[in-house]
Protein backbone atom coordinates (compact mmCIF):
# COMPACT_ATOMS: atom_id res chain seq x y z
CA UNK A 1 0.00 0.00 0.00
CA UNK A 2 1.40 3.24 -0.88
CA UNK A 3 2.14 5.30 2.27
CA UNK A 4 2.46 8.96 1.33
CA UNK A 5 2.03 11.60 4.10
CA UNK A 6 -0.21 14.42 3.21
CA UNK A 7 0.44 17.74 4.53
CA UNK A 8 -2.70 19.37 3.90
CA UNK A 9 -4.10 17.00 6.72
CA UNK A 10 -3.56 18.63 9.89
CA UNK A 11 -2.71 16.31 12.93
CA UNK A 12 -6.07 17.86 14.39
CA UNK A 13 -8.05 16.13 11.64
CA UNK A 14 -11.16 13.79 13.01
CA UNK A 15 -9.76 9.99 12.86
CA UNK A 16 -12.68 7.15 11.83
CA UNK A 17 -12.21 3.72 12.74
CA UNK A 18 -13.67 0.74 12.16
CA UNK A 19 -14.02 -2.59 14.36
CA UNK A 20 -15.01 -6.33 12.57
CA UNK A 21 -16.41 -8.39 15.24
CA UNK A 22 -16.10 -11.29 13.20
CA UNK A 23 -12.42 -10.86 12.48
CA UNK A 24 -12.33 -10.22 16.36
CA UNK A 25 -10.53 -13.53 18.50
CA UNK A 26 -10.57 -11.72 21.68
CA UNK A 27 -7.28 -10.97 22.62
CA UNK A 28 -8.09 -8.08 24.08
CA UNK A 29 -5.31 -5.64 23.12
CA UNK A 30 -7.32 -2.49 21.69
CA UNK A 31 -8.96 -2.23 25.15
CA UNK A 32 -5.48 -2.43 26.73
CA UNK A 33 -4.46 0.43 24.35
CA UNK A 34 -7.35 2.76 25.21
CA UNK A 35 -9.82 1.35 26.70
CA UNK A 36 -11.85 4.67 26.72
CA UNK A 37 -12.11 3.80 22.60
CA UNK A 38 -12.48 0.06 22.36
CA UNK A 39 -14.32 -2.73 24.80
CA UNK A 40 -15.74 -5.71 24.43
CA UNK A 41 -19.26 -7.17 24.27
CA UNK A 42 -20.30 -10.16 27.04
CA UNK A 43 -18.76 -12.55 24.49
CA UNK A 44 -15.77 -10.87 24.32
CA UNK A 45 -15.65 -9.35 20.80
CA UNK A 46 -13.98 -5.82 20.17
CA UNK A 47 -16.40 -2.88 20.26
CA UNK A 48 -15.98 0.51 19.67
CA UNK A 49 -17.19 2.81 22.38
CA UNK A 50 -17.40 5.95 20.76
CA UNK A 51 -17.75 7.07 17.13
CA UNK A 52 -15.70 9.56 15.62
CA UNK A 53 -12.42 10.61 17.32
CA UNK A 54 -10.41 13.64 17.71
CA UNK A 55 -7.39 13.85 15.97
CA UNK A 56 -5.56 13.69 19.38
CA UNK A 57 -6.14 9.81 20.26
CA UNK A 58 -4.56 9.09 16.37
CA UNK A 59 -1.73 7.57 17.16
CA UNK A 60 -3.27 5.75 19.92
CA UNK A 61 -6.03 4.02 17.50
CA UNK A 62 -3.20 3.24 14.96
CA UNK A 63 -1.08 2.10 17.53
CA UNK A 64 -4.24 -0.86 18.50
CA UNK A 65 -4.60 -1.73 14.79
CA UNK A 66 -0.91 -2.50 14.79
CA UNK A 67 -1.21 -4.81 17.78
CA UNK A 68 -4.44 -6.19 17.16
CA UNK A 69 -3.56 -10.02 16.00
CA UNK A 70 -6.42 -10.20 13.75
CA UNK A 71 -6.61 -7.37 11.98
CA UNK A 72 -9.93 -6.57 13.01
CA UNK A 73 -9.56 -2.83 13.69
CA UNK A 74 -8.81 -0.38 10.53
CA UNK A 75 -8.15 3.36 10.65
CA UNK A 76 -9.31 5.89 8.32
CA UNK A 77 -9.02 10.09 8.00
CA UNK A 78 -5.06 9.50 9.64
CA UNK A 79 -2.14 10.66 7.23
CA UNK A 80 -0.48 7.28 7.49
CA UNK A 81 -2.63 4.77 7.45
CA UNK A 82 -1.72 1.41 8.85
CA UNK A 83 -1.23 -1.12 6.42
CA UNK B 1 39.98 -33.25 -0.44
CA UNK B 2 37.57 -31.04 0.50
CA UNK B 3 34.24 -32.23 1.91
CA UNK B 4 31.48 -30.13 0.48
CA UNK B 5 28.72 -30.41 3.14
CA UNK B 6 24.95 -31.77 1.94
CA UNK B 7 22.11 -28.49 2.74
CA UNK B 8 20.89 -30.66 5.82
CA UNK B 9 24.07 -31.34 7.80
CA UNK B 10 24.80 -27.50 6.96
CA UNK B 11 21.85 -26.28 8.48
CA UNK B 12 22.10 -25.34 12.52
CA UNK B 13 20.00 -27.65 14.80
CA UNK B 14 16.93 -25.90 16.00
CA UNK B 15 16.00 -25.33 18.85
CA UNK B 16 19.07 -25.71 20.77
CA UNK B 17 19.92 -25.13 24.82
CA UNK B 18 20.27 -21.70 26.42
CA UNK B 19 22.91 -20.70 27.63
CA UNK B 20 21.77 -18.07 29.99
CA UNK B 21 17.91 -18.85 30.86
CA UNK B 22 16.62 -15.64 29.80
CA UNK B 23 18.51 -15.64 26.72
CA UNK B 24 17.71 -17.30 23.39
CA UNK B 25 20.44 -19.61 21.89
CA UNK B 26 21.57 -19.94 18.27
CA UNK B 27 22.09 -16.43 16.69
CA UNK B 28 20.46 -17.58 13.57
CA UNK B 29 20.12 -15.09 10.84
CA UNK B 30 17.11 -13.03 10.20
CA UNK B 31 15.37 -12.42 8.90
CA UNK B 32 14.64 -16.53 7.62
CA UNK B 33 17.04 -19.33 7.51
CA UNK B 34 17.45 -22.96 6.99
CA UNK B 35 17.74 -25.18 10.16
CA UNK B 36 16.95 -28.52 11.21
CA UNK B 37 14.75 -30.22 13.73
CA UNK B 38 15.32 -32.86 16.46
CA UNK B 39 14.58 -35.43 13.89
CA UNK B 40 16.51 -33.78 11.03
CA UNK B 41 13.91 -32.95 9.33
CA UNK B 42 14.57 -29.34 7.51
CA UNK B 43 12.54 -26.32 8.33
CA UNK B 44 12.71 -22.86 7.57
CA UNK B 45 13.10 -20.70 10.40
CA UNK B 46 11.35 -17.01 10.54
CA UNK B 47 13.67 -14.87 12.93
CA UNK B 48 13.40 -11.47 11.97
CA UNK B 49 10.20 -9.70 14.24
CA UNK B 50 7.96 -8.10 10.87
CA UNK B 51 8.55 -11.51 9.31
CA UNK B 52 7.19 -13.65 11.91
CA UNK B 53 4.04 -11.19 11.94
CA UNK B 54 3.43 -11.53 8.87
CA UNK B 55 3.77 -15.70 8.85
CA UNK B 56 1.89 -15.65 12.13
CA UNK B 57 -1.52 -13.74 10.75
CA UNK B 58 -1.86 -15.77 7.77
CA UNK B 59 -3.21 -18.42 9.33
CA UNK B 60 -4.19 -19.53 5.57
CA UNK B 61 -0.64 -20.42 4.05
CA UNK B 62 0.54 -21.19 7.15
CA UNK B 63 -1.02 -24.11 9.00
CA UNK B 64 -1.29 -25.19 12.73
CA UNK B 65 -3.44 -28.30 12.27
CA UNK B 66 -1.70 -30.49 14.18
CA UNK B 67 -3.08 -33.51 13.27
CA UNK B 68 -1.76 -32.90 9.59
CA UNK B 69 1.10 -35.21 8.85
CA UNK B 70 3.25 -32.00 7.66
CA UNK B 71 2.95 -30.29 11.04
CA UNK B 72 6.56 -30.28 12.41
CA UNK B 73 7.12 -31.26 15.86
CA UNK B 74 9.82 -29.48 17.60
CA UNK B 75 10.87 -31.79 20.33
CA UNK B 76 9.94 -35.73 20.86
CA UNK B 77 7.42 -34.64 22.84
CA UNK B 78 5.33 -32.86 20.28
CA UNK B 79 4.50 -36.10 18.61
CA UNK B 80 2.25 -36.65 21.52
CA UNK B 81 0.27 -33.58 21.55
CA UNK B 82 -0.67 -34.54 17.95
CA UNK B 83 -3.65 -36.73 19.41
CA UNK B 84 -4.83 -34.14 21.55
CA UNK B 85 -7.29 -31.36 19.87
CA UNK B 86 -7.95 -28.17 20.66
CA UNK B 87 -7.94 -25.21 19.27
CA UNK B 88 -4.28 -24.20 19.50
CA UNK B 89 -3.54 -26.78 16.65
CA UNK B 90 -6.43 -26.12 14.74
CA UNK B 91 -6.90 -24.01 11.65
CA UNK B 92 -10.14 -21.76 11.51
CA UNK B 93 -12.89 -22.16 11.38
CA UNK B 94 -12.62 -24.97 13.45
CA UNK B 95 -10.62 -22.80 15.32
CA UNK B 96 -12.57 -19.86 15.08
CA UNK B 97 -15.18 -21.31 16.90
CA UNK B 98 -13.29 -23.27 19.69
CA UNK B 99 -11.49 -20.02 20.17
CA UNK B 100 -14.99 -17.96 20.49
CA UNK B 101 -16.73 -20.27 23.18
CA UNK B 102 -13.21 -19.28 25.66
CA UNK B 103 -12.77 -15.55 24.80
CA UNK B 104 -15.52 -14.04 27.22
CA UNK B 105 -13.23 -15.50 30.11
CA UNK B 106 -10.89 -13.55 28.99
CA UNK B 107 -12.03 -10.28 28.24
CA UNK B 108 -10.21 -6.92 30.36
CA UNK B 109 -13.90 -6.73 32.21
CA UNK B 110 -13.33 -10.60 33.41
CA UNK B 111 -9.21 -9.79 34.45
CA UNK B 112 -10.09 -6.84 36.19
CA UNK B 113 -12.18 -8.62 38.21
CA UNK B 114 -9.63 -11.23 38.82
CA UNK B 115 -7.16 -8.49 40.57
CA UNK B 116 -8.34 -8.85 43.80
CA UNK B 117 -8.53 -11.80 43.86
CA UNK B 118 -4.83 -12.28 42.80
CA UNK B 119 -3.42 -9.22 44.78
CA UNK B 120 -4.61 -11.65 47.68
CA UNK B 121 -3.37 -15.12 46.92
CA UNK B 122 -0.15 -13.22 46.00
CA UNK B 123 0.30 -11.92 49.51
CA UNK B 124 -0.75 -15.01 50.62
CA UNK B 125 2.34 -16.82 49.62
CA UNK B 126 4.44 -14.01 50.26
CA UNK B 127 3.67 -14.35 53.91
CA UNK B 128 5.01 -18.18 53.71
CA UNK B 129 8.04 -16.96 51.80
CA UNK B 130 8.57 -14.43 55.00
CA UNK B 131 7.74 -16.96 57.66
CA UNK B 132 10.43 -19.41 55.56
CA UNK B 133 12.77 -16.53 55.61
CA UNK B 134 16.15 -16.19 53.50
CA UNK B 135 17.32 -19.39 51.55
CA UNK B 136 13.83 -20.01 50.55
CA UNK B 137 13.19 -20.92 46.66
CA UNK B 138 10.87 -18.83 45.46
CA UNK B 139 10.33 -21.25 42.36
CA UNK B 140 8.28 -24.03 45.25
CA UNK B 141 6.86 -21.37 47.00
CA UNK B 142 5.70 -17.86 44.76
CA UNK B 143 6.53 -18.50 41.21
CA UNK B 144 5.21 -21.90 40.36
CA UNK B 145 2.20 -21.52 42.96
CA UNK B 146 1.04 -18.25 41.76
CA UNK B 147 -0.26 -19.14 38.33
CA UNK B 148 -1.34 -22.31 39.38
CA UNK B 149 -3.93 -20.98 42.50
CA UNK B 150 -4.79 -18.63 40.21
CA UNK B 151 -5.68 -21.21 36.91
CA UNK B 152 -7.25 -23.53 39.74
CA UNK B 153 -9.71 -20.47 40.88
CA UNK B 154 -10.29 -19.67 37.31
CA UNK B 155 -11.17 -23.34 36.30
CA UNK B 156 -12.65 -24.95 38.93
CA UNK B 157 -9.35 -27.57 39.52
CA UNK B 158 -9.12 -27.99 43.27
CA UNK B 159 -5.94 -26.93 43.71
CA UNK B 160 -4.73 -29.34 46.07
CA UNK B 161 -4.64 -31.79 42.97
CA UNK B 162 -2.03 -29.42 41.91
CA UNK B 163 1.50 -31.80 43.03
CA UNK B 164 -0.35 -33.90 40.47
CA UNK B 165 -1.46 -31.80 38.15
CA UNK B 166 2.06 -29.79 38.22
CA UNK B 167 4.01 -32.76 37.85
CA UNK B 168 2.04 -33.92 34.57
CA UNK B 169 2.22 -30.83 33.23
CA UNK B 170 6.26 -30.51 33.24
CA UNK B 171 6.02 -33.96 31.64
CA UNK B 172 4.17 -32.70 28.93
CA UNK B 173 6.48 -29.50 28.80
CA UNK B 174 10.04 -30.60 29.38
CA UNK B 175 12.91 -30.20 26.29
CA UNK B 176 13.48 -33.58 27.57
CA UNK B 177 10.77 -35.83 27.71
CA UNK B 178 9.79 -38.47 24.97
CA UNK B 179 6.66 -38.77 23.14
CA UNK B 180 5.89 -42.22 25.26
CA UNK B 181 6.42 -39.61 28.86
CA UNK B 182 4.76 -36.87 27.47
CA UNK B 183 1.56 -38.98 25.73
CA UNK B 184 1.54 -40.78 29.35
CA UNK B 185 0.90 -37.38 30.77
CA UNK B 186 -1.61 -36.46 28.51
CA UNK B 187 -3.38 -39.75 29.13
CA UNK B 188 -3.11 -38.87 33.03
CA UNK B 189 -4.21 -35.54 33.05
CA UNK B 190 -7.34 -36.37 30.56
CA UNK B 191 -8.07 -39.04 33.24
CA UNK B 192 -8.22 -36.69 35.93
CA UNK B 193 -10.20 -33.84 33.86
CA UNK B 194 -12.80 -36.22 32.59
CA UNK B 195 -13.33 -37.13 36.59
CA UNK B 196 -13.76 -33.49 37.09
CA UNK B 197 -15.89 -31.97 34.28
CA UNK B 198 -18.58 -34.80 34.83
CA UNK B 199 -19.36 -32.81 38.31
CA UNK B 200 -19.23 -30.01 37.07
CA UNK B 201 -22.28 -27.54 35.37
CA UNK B 202 -25.31 -27.51 37.39
CA UNK B 203 -25.33 -23.57 37.79
CA UNK B 204 -21.97 -23.75 38.95
CA UNK B 205 -19.85 -19.87 38.17
CA UNK B 206 -16.51 -21.03 37.50
CA UNK B 207 -15.20 -21.89 33.23
CA UNK B 208 -15.44 -25.21 33.41
CA UNK B 209 -19.07 -25.32 35.21
CA UNK B 210 -19.96 -22.50 32.27
CA UNK B 211 -18.41 -24.14 29.55
CA UNK B 212 -20.68 -27.48 30.62
CA UNK B 213 -23.64 -25.91 31.25
CA UNK B 214 -23.20 -23.52 28.06
CA UNK B 215 -21.80 -25.68 25.37
CA UNK B 216 -21.99 -28.87 26.22
CA UNK B 217 -25.32 -29.05 27.02
CA UNK B 218 -26.21 -27.35 24.11
CA UNK B 219 -24.14 -29.71 21.87
CA UNK B 220 -21.22 -26.96 20.92
CA UNK B 221 -18.97 -29.14 22.01
CA UNK B 222 -18.29 -32.94 23.43
CA UNK B 223 -17.08 -33.71 26.61
CA UNK B 224 -14.12 -35.35 25.33
CA UNK B 225 -13.13 -32.32 23.03
CA UNK B 226 -13.97 -29.90 26.77
CA UNK B 227 -11.59 -32.57 28.05
CA UNK B 228 -8.57 -31.85 25.47
CA UNK B 229 -10.01 -27.98 25.72
CA UNK B 230 -9.58 -27.87 29.41
CA UNK B 231 -6.06 -29.51 29.53
CA UNK B 232 -4.46 -27.14 27.51
CA UNK B 233 -6.13 -24.01 29.49
CA UNK B 234 -4.67 -25.59 32.67
CA UNK B 235 -1.51 -26.82 31.36
CA UNK B 236 -0.70 -23.56 29.59
CA UNK B 237 -2.38 -21.62 32.05
CA UNK B 238 0.29 -21.95 34.68
CA UNK B 239 3.61 -23.10 33.39
CA UNK B 240 3.96 -20.73 31.24
CA UNK B 241 3.91 -17.72 33.59
CA UNK B 242 5.72 -19.85 36.03
CA UNK B 243 8.25 -19.82 33.88
CA UNK B 244 8.08 -15.86 32.94
CA UNK B 245 7.55 -14.84 36.60
CA UNK B 246 10.57 -16.93 38.03
CA UNK B 247 12.86 -15.22 34.70
CA UNK B 248 11.63 -12.50 35.76
CA UNK B 249 12.46 -12.06 38.89
CA UNK B 250 16.06 -13.43 38.56
CA UNK B 251 16.35 -11.07 35.31
CA UNK B 252 15.15 -8.21 37.85
CA UNK B 253 17.78 -9.48 40.71
CA UNK B 254 20.66 -9.69 38.25
CA UNK B 255 20.14 -6.38 37.00
CA UNK B 256 19.13 -4.61 40.31
CA UNK B 257 16.20 -3.46 39.31
CA UNK B 258 13.65 -4.40 41.62
CA UNK B 259 13.21 -1.23 42.51
CA UNK B 260 11.01 -0.31 39.09
CA UNK B 261 9.19 -3.47 39.07
CA UNK B 262 8.03 -2.11 43.37
CA UNK B 263 6.77 1.35 41.20
CA UNK B 264 3.31 0.59 40.43
CA UNK B 265 3.41 3.08 37.37
CA UNK B 266 5.92 1.59 36.05
CA UNK B 267 5.26 -2.28 36.57
CA UNK B 268 3.58 -2.93 33.44
CA UNK B 269 6.33 -1.71 31.60
CA UNK B 270 8.81 -3.72 33.04
CA UNK B 271 6.36 -6.92 32.75
CA UNK B 272 6.38 -5.97 28.64
CA UNK B 273 10.17 -5.65 28.82
CA UNK B 274 10.95 -9.07 30.94
CA UNK B 275 8.08 -10.68 28.28
CA UNK B 276 10.22 -9.65 25.22
CA UNK B 277 13.33 -10.63 27.20
CA UNK B 278 12.15 -14.25 28.34
CA UNK B 279 9.98 -15.42 25.74
CA UNK B 280 9.76 -18.76 27.41
CA UNK B 281 7.77 -20.76 24.52
CA UNK B 282 11.04 -20.09 21.94
CA UNK B 283 9.39 -20.98 18.91
CA UNK B 284 5.84 -22.66 17.47
CA UNK B 285 5.19 -24.43 14.90
CA UNK B 286 3.55 -24.13 11.33
CA UNK B 287 4.14 -25.63 7.47
CA UNK B 288 2.71 -23.86 4.75
CA UNK B 289 -0.71 -24.77 3.28
CA UNK B 290 0.94 -23.80 -0.66
CA UNK B 291 3.86 -22.53 -2.51
CA UNK B 292 4.89 -18.92 -0.79
CA UNK B 293 7.61 -16.69 -0.35
CA UNK B 294 8.79 -14.85 2.61
CA UNK B 295 10.89 -12.23 3.26
CA UNK B 296 12.35 -13.22 -0.92
CA UNK B 297 12.24 -16.79 0.48
CA UNK B 298 10.89 -19.02 -1.60
CA UNK B 299 8.38 -22.06 0.65
CA UNK B 300 6.85 -24.42 -0.86
CA UNK B 301 3.62 -26.25 0.13
CA UNK B 302 4.13 -29.11 3.08
CA UNK B 303 7.44 -26.96 4.52
CA UNK B 304 7.65 -27.09 7.86
CA UNK B 305 8.08 -22.91 9.05
CA UNK B 306 8.94 -22.21 12.50
CA UNK B 307 8.74 -18.66 13.89
CA UNK B 308 11.44 -18.45 16.41
CA UNK B 309 9.47 -16.00 18.94
CA UNK B 310 12.23 -15.28 21.24
CA UNK B 311 14.72 -14.47 18.29
CA UNK B 312 11.99 -12.31 16.79
CA UNK B 313 11.79 -10.36 19.98
CA UNK B 314 16.00 -9.17 19.70
CA UNK B 315 15.28 -8.02 16.00
CA UNK B 316 17.66 -4.96 16.74
CA UNK B 317 14.76 -2.84 13.68
CA UNK B 318 11.68 -2.37 16.52
CA UNK B 319 14.32 -3.14 19.41
CA UNK B 320 17.32 -1.05 19.30
CA UNK B 321 20.25 -3.00 21.29
CA UNK B 322 18.34 -6.14 21.62
CA UNK B 323 19.88 -7.68 24.30
CA UNK B 324 19.90 -4.81 26.73
CA UNK B 325 17.29 -5.07 29.60
CA UNK B 326 15.81 -1.81 29.17
CA UNK B 327 11.80 -1.61 31.17
CA UNK B 328 11.69 2.11 29.62
CA UNK B 329 10.80 0.64 25.71
CA UNK B 330 7.81 -0.59 27.61
CA UNK B 331 5.73 -1.36 24.29
CA UNK B 332 3.78 -4.59 23.56
CA UNK B 333 5.39 -4.93 20.03
CA UNK B 334 6.89 -8.51 21.52
CA UNK B 335 5.74 -11.52 20.29
CA UNK B 336 6.34 -13.51 22.61
CA UNK B 337 2.08 -14.26 22.94
CA UNK B 338 2.31 -14.81 19.37
CA UNK B 339 0.34 -12.88 16.72
CA UNK B 340 -2.49 -13.57 14.37
CA UNK B 341 -5.85 -15.82 15.59
CA UNK B 342 -3.38 -17.87 17.45
CA UNK B 343 -2.01 -15.21 19.85
CA UNK B 344 -2.60 -16.09 23.62
CA UNK B 345 -5.85 -16.33 24.83
CA UNK B 346 -4.42 -15.96 28.14
CA UNK B 347 -1.86 -12.83 27.65
CA UNK B 348 -3.98 -10.48 29.72
CA UNK B 349 -4.16 -12.73 32.61
CA UNK B 350 -0.50 -13.44 32.49
CA UNK B 351 0.15 -9.34 32.42
CA UNK B 352 -2.47 -8.80 35.86
CA UNK B 353 -0.90 -12.10 37.41
CA UNK B 354 3.08 -10.63 36.70
CA UNK B 355 2.29 -7.17 37.82
CA UNK B 356 0.68 -7.85 40.85
CA UNK B 357 3.68 -10.62 41.73
CA UNK B 358 6.36 -8.67 40.96
CA UNK B 359 5.02 -5.43 42.68
CA UNK B 360 4.18 -7.21 45.74
CA UNK B 361 7.46 -9.15 45.85
CA UNK B 362 9.71 -6.37 45.58
CA UNK B 363 7.61 -4.18 47.78
CA UNK B 364 8.08 -6.35 50.59
CA UNK B 365 11.46 -7.91 50.04
CA UNK B 366 12.69 -4.85 48.64
CA UNK B 367 16.32 -6.14 49.60
CA UNK B 368 15.40 -9.39 47.78
CA UNK B 369 18.78 -10.74 46.25
CA UNK B 370 19.85 -14.22 44.50
CA UNK B 371 21.46 -16.58 46.99
CA UNK B 372 23.24 -18.15 43.99
CA UNK B 373 24.30 -16.61 40.95
CA UNK B 374 22.33 -17.06 37.76
CA UNK B 375 23.91 -20.10 36.15
CA UNK B 376 23.58 -22.06 39.25
CA UNK B 377 19.75 -21.59 38.95
CA UNK B 378 19.67 -24.53 36.38
CA UNK B 379 18.02 -23.44 32.99
CA UNK B 380 15.84 -26.00 31.29
CA UNK B 381 16.37 -28.05 27.73
CA UNK B 382 15.68 -26.25 24.83
CA UNK B 383 12.12 -27.71 23.10
CA UNK B 384 10.45 -27.19 26.09
CA UNK B 385 9.00 -24.15 27.86
CA UNK B 386 11.85 -22.31 29.20
CA UNK B 387 12.58 -20.83 32.85
CA UNK B 388 14.71 -22.19 35.80
CA UNK B 389 15.01 -25.12 37.81
CA UNK B 390 15.41 -22.93 41.09
CA UNK B 391 15.38 -19.47 42.49
CA UNK B 392 16.92 -19.31 45.67
CA UNK B 393 17.11 -15.97 47.69
CA UNK B 394 18.02 -13.72 50.39
CA UNK B 395 17.02 -10.86 51.83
Amino acid sequence: MCRVSNAFRSPGDPVHVNVDAARCVGAGQCVRTDPTVFGQSDEGTVRLLRGSLPGSLRSVVTEAAALCPAQAITVTGTADPPH
Amino acid sequence: MIEIPSAATASPQYPQRRACPYRPAGGYERPVTRVRLYDGRPAWLVTGHETARQVLLDAATFSSDRQHPAFPALAARFEAARAVRNFIGMDPPEHTAQRRMLISGFTAKRVATLRPAITEIVDSLLDEVVRRGPGVDLVATFTLPVPSVVICRLLGVPYADHEFFEHQSRRIAAGTSTAAESADAFGQLKRYLLGLIETKGRGGEDMLDVLVDEQVATGTVTTPDLVDLALLLLVAGHDTTASTLALGVALLLEQDAGAVAADPTRVGAVVEEILRHTAVADGVARFATRDTEVAGVRIAAGDAVVVALSAANRDPGPFPDPDRFDPRRGGRQHVTFGHGPHQCIGANLARAELEIALSRLFTRLPTLALAVPVEELGGKEAGGVQGVQRLPVTW
